[in-house]
């Protein structure tokens, strides 16, 4: 954020809380279902995000369990193949885009001084209709024939064999896609028109400017995903042939379309970090952010490419040669903006006055590990060497470097850097220390030898497999089980934190005052902040 | 509560109203878009596929 003062007289709460103390939580149940404070409902985001981390958890370690030895152990490879499905559709949908979402409910209104977030009720239903989507999505699970177990991606003609499951996989894709276009608008609505005066847009703090992107993505985007399910649902039931080549349909322009929507998706899963990581870095290295113009330009940028590199998923089904360099160069030129946004933490970083909190501890770790899983992708986006890669583990571990120790531990650096601020209470450091340090070692003893398992061959979405892959395998599922383990420290760090603890100060972090209108509430901040608009100069 | 403090509440609270205004316009002309988007891909679908 550009250096700017902050009249203090908008702080406002305190001096009109007599007018407004009717204002106050309802009691009991009708608190969460009628909710239409940003903040409780940016609460009910979260915690729905960590339910939903834990189950598409254990459905990790599910896959990891029966790829612990190969040969089939545990469960049978139709089970399997949902287990890999519903792992994915939960985490991208079910944990990390509410967390992001929870965490624009809670610090957009707080950082651009608004009251609330612009359209309250829409808030309070665009949440409401998650529960009903997931609990649609998880019952799969005991229709006959089970639950989707096509992937993620959910490509025809496979996803059209699916049983019971399919239209309640649509329609619970309908409904996600729903929440997340209306979270998005609130987003941009607030963000475009519920600034205090004086906060021009360059004056907004990064993660204010990361959400702002990312929610144009998501307008954008979602209604693709839409449509290309609404179509392969009318394929299904209304013997449409969009994608069936019988009728005269192309499968692979489901590809096209899916990979439109879902390029921009992982930016989406990923621009929000980015500005987490921007706000955190200049805290704790006690300097602003260095290229903070710089920032917001290479986020926009990144935004637009992200739109024109979708093919890059499907080199192997074919497409022409001009085709194939197009999406290559484009793909490798995100490398460009990304490099501008690491080297900027860097340079933010050097001469700082550095210390190592948890927060910063996960910044830190985002920032190396989110680059190695950038590295990959430019090792993917070459062509004739993606030929090779496709659909082997060094996918996998390209993407799950990029989403764990990306965007996951954005929303965990995220988390612990606002928590003290959210719940009035410090957390324990040296239990988040630990939490750090677990995760960190266990992600890559998880996660790392996956490249090696790709490199040498292994096919993704397999329950069985070679006795080469054996102990790769192993030490990968070890790392997971560690990794799982270790979050369940995190879920009581937090549930602590709520309970009790040392009270947190207003600014709660040593170097948080330049870089935030949060810091200038109170922590926990009043039920009603900002009912009159600070000054911004 | 003096005077200007009042009237200083009142700008604010009419401000505020007029936010909300146009961040409901705002969001309707986003939801427009996200609803043209998606029709415009059924419609792209339906004339590829004749």
């Amino acid at each position: 954020m550009r250096t700017s003062t902050i009249n203090h007289a908008g702080h406002g709460h305190d001096s009109h809380a007599a007018d407004h103390d009717d204002h106050g939580p309802a009691k009991g149940w009708r608190r969460w279902v009628y909710a239409t404070n940003h903040k409780d409902i940016g609460t009910m985001y979260l915690l729905f995000s960590l339910l939903m981390f834990f189950i598409g958890g254990s459905m990790a370690m599910v896959i990891r369990a029966e790829l612990f030895q190969p040969g089939l152990q545990l469960v049978d490879p139709g089970f399997f193949n949902t287990m890999t499905t519903m792992h994915a559709l939960i985490m991208i949908f079910g944990a990390v885009m509410p967390a992001f979402v929870g965490l624009a409910n809670w610090m957009v209104p707080l950082q651009v001084g608004a009251p609330d977030m612009a359209l309250p009720r829409m808030n309070n239903f665009s949440f409401w209709i998650l529960p009903f989507a997931f609990t649609m999505l998880l019952s799969t699970l005991f229709v006959p024939g089970g639950g989707p177990s096509g992937g993620w991606t959910m490509y025809p003609p496979l996803v059209l064999q699916n049983g019971t499951s399919f239209p309640m996989l649509i329609f619970a894709v309908h409904l996600m896609g729903a929440s997340s276009i209306m979270g998005a608008i609130n987003v941009v609505v607030t963000i475009m028109n519920m600034r205090a005066p004086g906060m021009s847009l360059l004056k907004m703090p990064l993660f204010v400017w990361t959400w702002l992107i990312t929610a144009y993505l998501l307008v954008a985007v979602m209604p693709v995903l839409a449509g290309a399910v609404t179509m392969l649902l009318t394929d299904h039931y209304f013997h449409t042939s969009f994608f069936q080549a019988a009728g005269g349909g192309d499968p692979v322009m489901f590809q096209h379309i899916f990979w439109f929507f879902g390029h921009p998706e992982v930016y989406i899963m990923i621009l929000p970090a980015f500005g987490i990581v921007s706000e955190i870095i200049p805290t704790f290295s006690r300097k602003p952010l260095f290229g903070y113009d710089a920032m917001v330009y290479a986020t926009a940028s990144i935004a637009f490419l992200s739109f024109i590199v979708w093919a890059h998923h499907m080199f192997t089904v074919g497409m022409p040669l001009a085709g194939q360099l197009f999406f290559m160069l484009a793909t490798m030129l995100i490398s460009v903006p990304t490099g501008v946004k690491v080297f900027n933490w860097t340079a933010t970083m050097f001469k700082g006055s550095l210390s190592f909190e948890p927060p910063m501890l996960f910044a830190l770790s985002f920032l190396f590990l989110f680059t190695i899983g950038g590295f990959s992708g430019l090792m993917l986006a070459m062509v004739p060497a993606d030929f090779q890669y496709h659909d082997t583990y060094f996918v996998v571990a390209h993407f799950h470097y990029v989403l764990v120790p990306g965007a996951v531990f954005g929303i965990m650096a995220g988390v612990y850097y606002w928590l003290p601020k959210w719940t009035g209470h410090m957390y324990s450091m040296k239990l988040a220390n630990w939490h750090f340090w677990m995760s960190t070692i266990f992600v890559n003893v998880l996660f790392f030898p996956q490249h090696f398992l790709g490199l040498a061959g292994m096919p993704r979405r397999i329950p069985d497999y070679s006795t080469q892959f054996a102990d790769w395998n192993m030490i990968s599922s070890i790392g997971a089980f560690g990794f799982g383990l270790s979050q369940l420290l995190f879920a009581y760090i937090i549930l602590s934190s709520i309970r009790g603890g040392v009270k947190a100060t207003d600014k709660v972090w040593d170097g948080a005052t330049p870089h935030g209108l949060e810091w200038t509430l109170s922590s926990p901040p009043p039920y009603h902040s900002f009912e009159i608009a600070p000054d911004v100069k | 509560m003096s005077e200007g403090s009042e009237r200083a509440i009142m700008v604010a609270v009419v401000t505020q109203a007029d936010r909300k205004r146009a961040a409901r316009r705002t969001a309707l002309l986003l939801a427009c878009v996200a609803i043209g988007i998606y029709v415009a891909f059924i419609v792209s679908g339906i004339l590829k596929s004749r």
